[in-house]
């Protein structure tokens, strides 16, 4: 299984540690408002107060869980600049590579929403004629993200072919 | 057709349409509301018949409302010119809000023509123009004389940049429609027939009839028996209505499609900007050896309307695999899809797929990407190197645990989707890791 999404030559390029800080953040924020909401439920509407012991614990360890898995898929995310074409690699479980040639990039998008600026990173995408070409790659510094927006719009543009 | 090449600016297209461009046939508001003249004649003929004022009401507000919109029509005729100029096509339109459309020739994507019922009646045609883009951007120029109305497409696809002439592709020197198929009434109706769209609504019809008259209970039956119907007639007739009459032609700009029962379309398909094809065959098509080939082509505008979409882009409705083929090896030369070593998937997928592992295979060539899937429908996906926009490899938890991958080679919207699907893990590598190099070199050919 290493072997089949093994990287191309050397290694795969990471992406920031950020990444999984906000993955945290918004997990953790997620988890945090639902039990509140649970336990609020449970204290005022059901006046069962002890209902608030299970959706603690529940809410600990859907934390944890999250805790974890924003590591796995940080660590998961990787991506590496060829000659010829880029690959990208993701997932934990359902696992996914995809090359997409320099040549037939269409445009390149940084996009970076108020969450992801605040942690100071930013999202790459790619497209090809091909709806289905799903080339995206988050988490990204911000000033890796414009190096690397800048370095395939170049490579684009001298690798261009056409349909 | 006064000779207009001076960039008149586009602020200005009220005082253009005074002077410069051609209208469309005067016909044209008729066309448009041909529905309430009919309705009007209809009601007007029935109050005279039967002497009812019923019917006179009728047809008075029929025939204001048609007053109204003809008026409209009118206008609307009266203030539409085009031109056609040295760079580009202009439609000035407009009643109260002017717009002047400008279409530069090398910016189009397809020129067909299209005959509503009505309109071809009257030996008149629409002209669609689709621009690169969405379907935001298509002009009709509705109605012109069908014989103007091809002009104008022959002038049109000659100055833009679409398909291009073939030196490969010979066209009989007179005539440039040299019919390569023609899609017979009898191979239609028994393609049809033998449809699970069609199949599937009849035996449960004749089984809900059969316990009618059996039971006695017909009339109670005829909730159930009324929309199993209607459905299967929708279907059936639809295919009919639009494939009706199928033609596919060669010309020196491509292949040319003609088509429909009551409204007879007429659409190019510029052979350079072929992405792939699909060969699909319905189970019951097969013993007689049938499918039916489709087309995907970039530029293609997505209209959302995945029926249109599906008319747009078949090649031929229904035909003998050998005729595909040779039609096949027109659109990607040397193609030869007769001589395909397909490479099936491993015994390991049938843990995935019960019954349809066995009808997953891969073969690639030199020039294509070919992947074939399905059982009830055996689709076959014919993607050349050079089209290939981006290879993906994917794996899920279950796949993991019997050690195969599937692999994506991606291409512009269209019917074709060549994904092989579970393919022994190494293979799968390979698989995707050589497209990329084939791709590479056959792009580098093309360029």
């Amino acid at each position: 299984m290493t072997q089949l999404f093994a990287p191309p030559d050397n290694a795969w390029h990471g992406v920031s540690t950020r990444l999984r800080a906000l993955h945290r953040t918004l997990l953790c924020a997620a988890v945090a408002g639902v039990g509140v909401a649970l336990a609020v439920i449970a204290v005022v509407v059901l006046g069962r107060p002890w209902v608030v012991v299970p959706v603690a614990v529940a809410a600990v360890v859907a934390a944890v869980w999250a805790w974890s898995w924003s590591a796995r898929s940080q660590r998961a995310w990787g991506y590496a600049e060829r000659a010829e074409d880029l690959y990208i690699v993701h997932g934990i479980m359902w696992r996914r590579l995809v090359a997409v040639p320099y040549g037939r990039m269409q445009f390149v998008d940084v996009r970076g929403g108020p969450l992801e600026r605040a942690f100071g990173i930013a999202t790459v995408k790619l497209h090809t004629a091909s709806p289905s070409t799903t080339a995206v790659i988050p988490g990204l510094e911000r000033a890796e993200a414009i190096r690397l927006r800048d370095r395939l719009t170049e490579l684009g543009e001298t690798h261009a072919a056409g349909l | 057709m006064p000779p207009d090449s001076d960039g008149t600016p586009p602020a200005a297209p009220a005082a253009v349409t005074q002077d410069r461009g051609r209208r469309l046939h005067p016909a044209t508001p008729l066309l448009r509301a041909w529905v309430l003249v009919v309705a009007t004649a209809a009601s007007v003929f029935q109050s005279v018949v039967h002497s009812d004022r019923s019917y006179a009401t009728l047809g008075l507000v029929v025939g204001a409302g048609l007053v109204v919109g003809l008026v409209v029509g009118f206008a609307s005729w009266f203030f539409t010119r085009y031109v056609i100029d040295g760079s580009e096509l202009r439609v000035d339109s407009g009643i109260l809000t002017k717009r002047s459309r400008r279409m530069p020739y090398e910016r189009l994507q397809s020129v067909d023509i299209v005959q509503p019922f009505a309109a071809r009646m009257f030996a008149m045609a629409e002209l669609k123009i689709e621009m690169a883009g969405t379907s935001e951007h298509n002009t009709k120029l509705a109605f012109l004389r069908l014989a103007e109305a091809e002009r104008l497409r022959r002038v049109l696809l000659e100055r833009s940049s679409i398909g291009g002439p073939r030196p490969d592709l010979r066209p009989d020197p007179g005539g440039e429609l040299n019919v390569l198929y023609r899609v017979s009434p009898y191979t239609l109706a028994a393609s049809v027939a033998l449809t699970t769209e069609f199949l599937v609504p009849t035996v449960l019809l004749l089984g809900a009839l059969a316990v009618g008259i059996t039971f006695h209970v017909l009339v109670e039956m005829l909730p159930v028996i009324g929309p199993i119907a209607l459905g299967a007639a929708q279907v059936t007739s639809r295919r009919f209505i639009r494939e009706w009459g199928f033609e596919l032609r060669q010309t020196d700009r491509g292949l040319r499609i003609t088509r429909g029962l009551l409204s007879r379309t007429t659409q190019s398909v510029p052979l350079g900007r072929v992405q792939g094809v699909t060969i699909a065959e319905p189970m019951l098509w097969r013993p007689l050896g049938w499918c039916r080939l489709e087309v995907s082509v970039a530029g293609h505008a997505r209209s959302g309307d995945h029926e249109r979409e599906a008319d747009k882009s078949t090649l031929l409705p229904v035909a003998a695999i050998r005729t595909v083929g040779r039609i096949v090896d027109d659109v990607i030369p040397g193609a030869r899809i007769d001589s395909l070593a397909f490479d099936p998937a491993p015994r390991s997928a049938r843990w995935l797929r019960p019954i349809g592992w066995r009808f997953l295979a891969v073969a690639t060539t030199d020039d294509l990407f070919v992947t074939r899937q399905g059982w009830l429908m055996r689709r076959t996906s014919v993607v050349p190197h050079a089209k290939a926009q981006s290879v993906r490899l994917r794996q899920g938890p279950l796949q993991r645990r019997v050690g195969v991958a599937t692999v994506h080679v991606d291409t512009p919207p269209g019917p074709v989707d060549a994904v092989a699907m579970h393919r022994d893990a190494a293979q799968a590598r390979r698989l995707a890791l050589d497209e990329l190099d084939v791709a590479r070199r056959a792009r580098a050919v093309h360029a």
